[in-house]
């Protein structure tokens, strides 16, 4: 049984909470062992530049208190905790006299950085862990094949390159091949690799409305069914604001969005309710008749 | 001590831009990357210093989306993260940055998280706290603040620090 350790990250705890129910509920079925730490902090990723050797400090002590002898590694469910994990980890190592640093401050609660663990993310784990096989095994049929998922993986699950992924950040292939196995269609689409804009909600909504537009009125314009992600800030901007994104350009809302373990959820037959499709805010019932095993 | 602990990216790595404009072509909140190589300069030599003191007041470096496209494309791998990042850092020294991130550290002082617990609504038209939507699916409640006064002390050491 593969052991992991999970990291919400503060978003999916306050806001985002089907990120987290619906990965419960679809590891259980899966057999992996998740051990959810009750000691958490903020990744600092929304203020790394601000407070460049505070926000490192937070992720260090994450890599440091997260850390489990007996676990495979830590499952970051956010795209941002993800890439400030990794990035942390590449700098730490680069860099001793910044690992002295974060170390002088953990000593002080007791925590050290002896052991680096792996950061594993969701699409990862998937395809790589999970794997394609036993998806395809799962996926008995019922769900209507012509159905065309889009796939979006988030800035940074992929970017930037000089910091090992688990995919290929100009051209990646993995959520598509999880689609496929769940017996789906996807196809690559212009809008594919574009941000989500959810960085910007922030310091500059209206831009980010307007790149969450951009994205989800281009993706619709190819017509998918649906559009799947895993991210948190991801989601938010493409499915929670979707309305209030699409009304701010005279538009309606059009494209069903889902996260990757609701689609997963509902093709082992768990509920609507135990992955929190309630929580969806994206036109989802147009999509359910296609996509739910009869 | 700031400058000691973080390392920001070298001016010889800057220079190597040469102006092919693909960064603009790839941006999706309509920035000017090359501006910002200018000011990277111009805050440590006099060449392009009044670029530097215009941009670091110009919101338009709180404006990236930090989407990594312009990393990729780069053809001399000049990182204009994070040129953007070490001018945002130049602007909040005196005092020039979004409230919003100020308060999300203060956030992270009084509770380990950026957030406090929010309005949840469901497609029912249905409206939660955090910690309702929480319980009602039954997850763990929010982490409880615990032994924080240690923590804050340190965060505030770090402020300080940079």
């Amino acid at each position: 049984m593969v052991r992991l350790t999970l990291f919400t990250g503060c978003f999916t705890l306050v806001k985002q909470v089907a990120v987290e129910a619906s990965i419960l509920s679809v590891l259980k079925y899966f057999n992996i062992e998740l051990v959810v730490p009750r000691s958490v902090n903020c990744c600092g990723f929304a203020f790394r530049s601000v407070y460049p050797s505070l926000s490192l400090y937070l992720t260090g002590r994450l890599l440091a208190s997260l850390y489990d002898a007996e676990s495979s590694g830590i499952l970051a469910l956010c795209n941002g905790c993800y890439l400030m994990l990794r990035e942390a980890i590449h700098r730490l190592r680069e860099n001793p006299r910044q690992l002295e640093f974060v170390r002088s401050y953990l000593r002080e609660e007791g925590l050290d950085l002896r052991s680096i663990p792996r950061i594993v993310h969701p699409i990862e784990l998937f395809h790589d862990m999970i794997g394609i096989e036993v998806l395809r095994g799962i996926s008995r049929g019922g769900q209507d094949r012509n159905t065309v998922i889009a796939t979006h993986y988030g800035c940074h699950a992929l970017r930037p390159s000089t910091i090992p992924s688990f995919d290929n950040p100009l051209n990646p292939s993995k959520m598509e091949r999880i689609i496929e196995a769940l017996g789906f269609r996807t196809r690559d689409y212009p809008e594919r690799l574009d941000c989500c804009g959810a960085v910007l909600l922030a310091s500059n909504p209206s831009l980010a409305m307007k790149m969450a537009y951009s994205k989800i009125s281009g993706t619709a314009r190819w017509g998918f069914q649906l559009l799947v992600t895993t991210c948190p800030y991801c989601f938010e901007m493409l499915d929670s604001r979707q309305e209030a994104v699409m009304q701010m350009f005279g538009d309606e809302p059009k494209l069903p969005v889902m996260l990757l373990t609701q689609l997963i959820g509902l093709q082992i037959g768990l509920s609507e309710g135990s992955v929190a499709l309630n929580l969806n805010l994206s036109p989802v019932d147009r999509v359910l008749p296609y996509i739910l095993r009869r | 001590m700031a400058a000691e602990t973080i390392s920001w990216i070298s001016v010889e790595t800057v220079r190597a831009c040469y102006t092919c404009f693909k960064c603009i072509g790839v941006c999706p909140a309509g920035l000017k990357p090359n501006l910002f190589v200018k000011a990277y300069i111009g805050s440590m030599f006099r060449e392009f210093r009044e670029v530097y003191e215009e941009v670091i007041k110009d919101s338009s470096i709180w404006m990236c989306a930090r989407c990594l496209k312009c990393v990729e494309v780069c053809p001399q791998k000049v990182s204009l993260n994070d040129v953007i990042e070490y001018l945002q850092h130049e602007a909040t020294k005196r005092g020039l940055v979004p409230q919003v991130y100020l308060t999300m550290v203060e956030n992270t002082m009084n509770s380990y998280l950026a957030f406090a617990s929010q309005t949840i609504v469901s497609r029912d038209g249905d409206i939660y706290m955090t910690e309702d939507v929480r319980s009602l699916l039954g997850l763990d409640p929010l982490p409880e603040p615990q032994n924080i006064e240690k923590f804050r002390e340190r965060l505030r050491l770090l402020k300080e620090a940079g």
